[in-house]
C-alpha cells in the first residue's frame, strides 16, 4: 500500500491538476502542504491529513467527556476538541425513564444529574457549523454518568470510527472507547458474561481473531441490556452511582488494560480491542506485571505482535 | 491541581485499600526513571531526567565571582527552577510563580549547605573570588512528584559538572591578581556523594503512597517531602497540602524514606555509569 508522508512545506504535486483540500496551500504554482501528515486523493481532491491534531468532531461520534460548568438548562463538555460541546437538559434521560417536558424543577434538579468534574459518555447529536456549537445527547442506556472505573487519554487519531464504542473484553474489563481519544476502563454489571483466562485465548489465525470480535460484541450487547433493565426499576439510581464492588483481580486487570492502551499509544499504533487483547495475552506469556508494562523495553516486547498484525 | 471527579477519587481510594494505584503499582512503588547526562554541551553540566511522564531538563553553569560577606571562604550555589507553560494547563502565563518559588526554596534548602557539597573546595581567594555555580532546571512536562524529580534531575547534573582548573596570576596594575582559566581537559568533577533527593509522599483518605502521578495528586489532602542522602540521614523535610499530618504518621514516613532511599541512589547511580561508558565508547569510536 501506497501511502505518502508529508512534511510542512514539501510539495506534493502540480497545482494544476489537483482541486487543493484541506491542508494543503499554493505555492509558486505547486500545491505545498501546511501540515505534518498523510496525504489523501480522491480523484483530483488532494487533501492532507494531520498525523496528529485536535479531536475533530462529527455527528454519530461516541464521545466521553467531562462536565466543565453547569448552565441554565445545559451542561458545558470538555471533549477535547477545538470547542467544549453541550448537553442539554432535554437531551437526556430522566430517572424512570420517563417521557415528559422538562420543567423549571427539572432545571434546579441539574445538578441532582450531572456535576462539575464528573465524567459522561455520550454521543454527538448535532453540530452547528456557522456558531462551532457541538451538541451532545445521552439517550441510551449505554450513555450518561461514568463511575467506578479509570480515566486514560491518547491521541484521538489512533481510535478508528467502528460499530461498536461500548465494549466488554474478555477478560472482563467494559471499556468505552471515545472517538475523541477519552477512553473509560471500568467493570460491567453483574451477569452471566464470558469471562474467559487470557491464556485460554490463542488469537493467531485470522477465524480466532472474528471470534474474538464476535464473543466481545456479545458480552457488549448483554451489558447493555443489562444496564436497561437497571434503568427502569430504579429512580434516581442511574445518576447517583452506589459503589460497585470490584476485587483485586479485576482491578488487576484494569490496570493491564490500561497500561496496554498506553503501550499501544506510546507506539502510535490504533486501539481497538483486538490489538488490546494481543497486547494484554502477549503480557501474561512474557510474565509481565501491570506495573512493569509501561516500562520502555517492556513496551517495545509487548506490541511487536501487533505490528506484525498491522502490516 | 488536575479535575477530577467524586467517582474516580472513589475508584483511587478503593484501589489504595487493596495496595494497587491506578498503574497497577504498589503503595511504595516509583516509577520508571530515565537519566541522560551532558546533554548540553554549552553547559558544564546538564542532565535530562524522565520519571515516568514528569520530564526535567537541568543546565548547569560554573562562573567566578564574589563570595558573600558572611561566608568569604566559601563558594555557593544558585538554584532557579521554573516551570514551562506547556507542561500543563495550570502554568499557563503567572500561575507557576508560587510552584516555582516553592521549588527554587526547597532546593536552595537541601543542596545549597556545606552538608551536601563542599563549599569551601569552592573558594578560590578569600572574601575575593570563588566558583558560583548556578543550577537552572526546566520542567518540561509535569505528571506529578516534581520535588523528586527536580532534585533527582539537580543531583545527576551536579555529577556531570566539570569545573575548570584555574591558576591565580599577577595582573597588569601592581598589587592586581588575575585568573586564568584552563580548558575541558583539565577540570575537575565535584564531590556529589552528600548531595540529598527528596522522596515525596502523598496522603490520600489516610493512605500514604509515594511518587504521586498528577491524578493523586488531585486526591491528595497533604504532602510531605523528606529529603535523604546516601548515608541515610536525614536532609530536610518539607510540608504542602490543606490537611495535618499525625505524628506517629511522620515518623514512621521519616523512617520509610531512608528505607527508600538507597534504592533511588542505586538507579541513579547505574544510569549515570551508563551515560558514562556511552560516552566513552562515543569517543572511542571517534578517535
Amino acid at each position: 500500500m501506497n501511502v505518502q508522508v508529508v512534511n510542512l512545506g514539501e510539495v506534493i504535486t502540480n497545482e494544476n491538476e489537483s482541486i487543493r483540500g484541506h491542508g494543503t496551500f499554493q505555492k509558486d504554482g505547486n500545491l505545498v502542504s501546511s501540515v505534518a501528515g498523510i496525504v489523501h486523493r480522491v480523484n483530483k481532491l488532494v487533501s492532507v491529513k494531520p498525523l496528529r491534531s485536535r479531536y475533530h468532531p462529527e455527528v454519530g461520534d461516541v464521545v466521553v467527556g467531562r462536565i466543565t460548568e453547569v448552565l441554565r438548562n445545559n451542561w458545558k463538555v470538555d471533549i477535547g476538541a477545538r470547542h467544549d460541546a453541550f448537553l442539554g437538559l432535554s437531551a437526556i434521560i430522566l430517572p424512570g425513564g420517563v417521557q415528559r417536558r422538562r420543567t423549571s424543577t427539572d432545571e434546579m434538579n441539574m445538578r441532582n444529574f450531572y456535576k462539575e468534574d464528573e465524567l459522561i459518555s455520550a454521543e454527538i447529536q448535532k453540530i452547528n457549523y456557522e456558531t462551532f456549537k457541538i451538541s451532545l445527547h445521552t439517550r441510551s442506556f449505554k450513555y450518561g454518568k461514568l463511575s467506578d472505573g479509570q480515566f486514560v487519554t491518547v491521541p484521538p487519531m489512533l481510535i478508528k470510527r467502528s460499530k461498536s464504542h461500548y465494549l466488554v473484553l474478555p477478560n472482563g474489563v467494559l471499556l468505552i472507547l471515545g472517538c475523541n481519544g477519552f477512553i473509560w476502563l471500568s467493570i460491567p454489571e453483574e451477569s452471566e458474561l464470558k469471562i474467559k483466562k487470557i491464556s485460554n485465548w490463542f488469537i493467531s489465525t485470522t477465524t480466532e481473531l472474528q471470534e474474538l470480535e464476535d464473543e466481545i460484541n456479545e458480552n457488549s450487547n448483554k451489558s447493555i441490556k443489562d444496564k436497561n433493565m437497571d434503568l427502569e426499576t430504579n429512580n434516581f439510581d442511574f445518576y447517583k452511582k452506589k459503589e460497585k464492588m470490584i476485587t483485586k483481580e479485576q482491578r488487576l486487570e484494569i490496570c493491564r488494560v490500561r497500561n496496554a492502551i498506553l503501550a499501544l499509544s506510546n507506539s502510535f499504533l490504533p486501539i481497538y480491542p483486538t490489538s488490546i487483547m494481543l497486547v494484554c495475552k502477549k503480557s501474561i506469556e512474557e510474565n509481565i506485571n501491570p506495573k512493569e508494562m509501561i516500562k520502555q523495553k517492556n513496551m517495545i516486547i509487548l506490541t511487536s505482535e501487533v505490528k506484525e498484525l498491522i502490516k | 491541581m488536575k479535575n477530577i471527579s467524586g467517582f474516580e477519587r472513589r475508584f483511587i481510594v478503593s484501589g489504595l485499600k487493596e495496595n494497587i494505584r491506578s498503574d497497577g503499582r504498589e503503595m511504595f512503588d516509583y516509577r520508571d526513571i530515565t537519566l541522560q547526562t551532558g546533554n548540553l554541551p554549552q553547559t558544564n553540566g546538564s542532565s535530562l531526567f524522565k520519571l515516568g511522564n514528569t520530564h526535567i531538563i537541568t543546565g548547569v553553569k560554573v562562573e567566578i565571582g564574589e563570595p558573600l560577606k558572611d561566608h568569604p571562604n566559601e563558594g555557593r550555589l544558585e538554584i532557579s527552577v521554573e516551570c514551562c507553560p506547556s507542561a500543563s494547563p495550570e502554568f499557563e502565563g503567572r500561575g507557576a510563580e508560587d510552584l516555582n518559588s516553592e521549588l527554587s526554596g526547597a532546593m536552595n534548602k537541601i543542596i545549597n549547605t556545606n552538608s551536601a557539597l563542599d563549599l569551601k573546595s569552592l573558594c578560590i581567594l578569600e572574601r575575593k573570588k570563588c566558583w558560583i555555580i548556578y543550577i537552572d532546571v526546566l520542567v518540561l512536562d509535569s505528571d506529578g512528584n516534581l520535588f523528586d524529580s527536580v532534585s533527582m534531575g539537580i543531583n545527576a547534573a551536579l555529577s556531570d559538572v566539570k569545573i575548570p582548573k584555574i591558576r591565580v596570576v599577577p595582573g597588569d596594575k601592581v598589587g592586581d591578581l588575575e585568573i586564568e582559566v584552563f580548558g575541558e581537559e583539565e577540570s575537575r568533577k565535584l564531590d556529589t556523594s552528600k548531595v540529598p533527593i527528596c522522596i515525596t509522599f502523598a496522603q490520600i483518605d489516610g493512605y500514604n503512597i509515594v511518587d504521586p502521578t498528577i491524578q493523586e495528586e488531585s486526591c491528595m489532602s497533604s504532602r510531605v517531602t523528606i529529603a535523604v542522602n546516601k548515608n541515610q540521614n536525614i536532609c530536610g523535610m518539607m510540608m504542602g497540602g490543606t490537611s495535618g499530618i499525625d505524628t506517629q504518621v511522620l515518623i514512621q514516613l521519616t523512617q520509610l524514606s531512608i528505607k527508600i532511599g538507597p534504592g533511588l541512589y542505586k538507579a541513579l547511580d547505574y544510569m549515570t555509569n551508563q551515560n558514562k561508558t556511552k560516552l566513552q565508547q562515543k569517543n572511542d569510536l571517534i578517535i
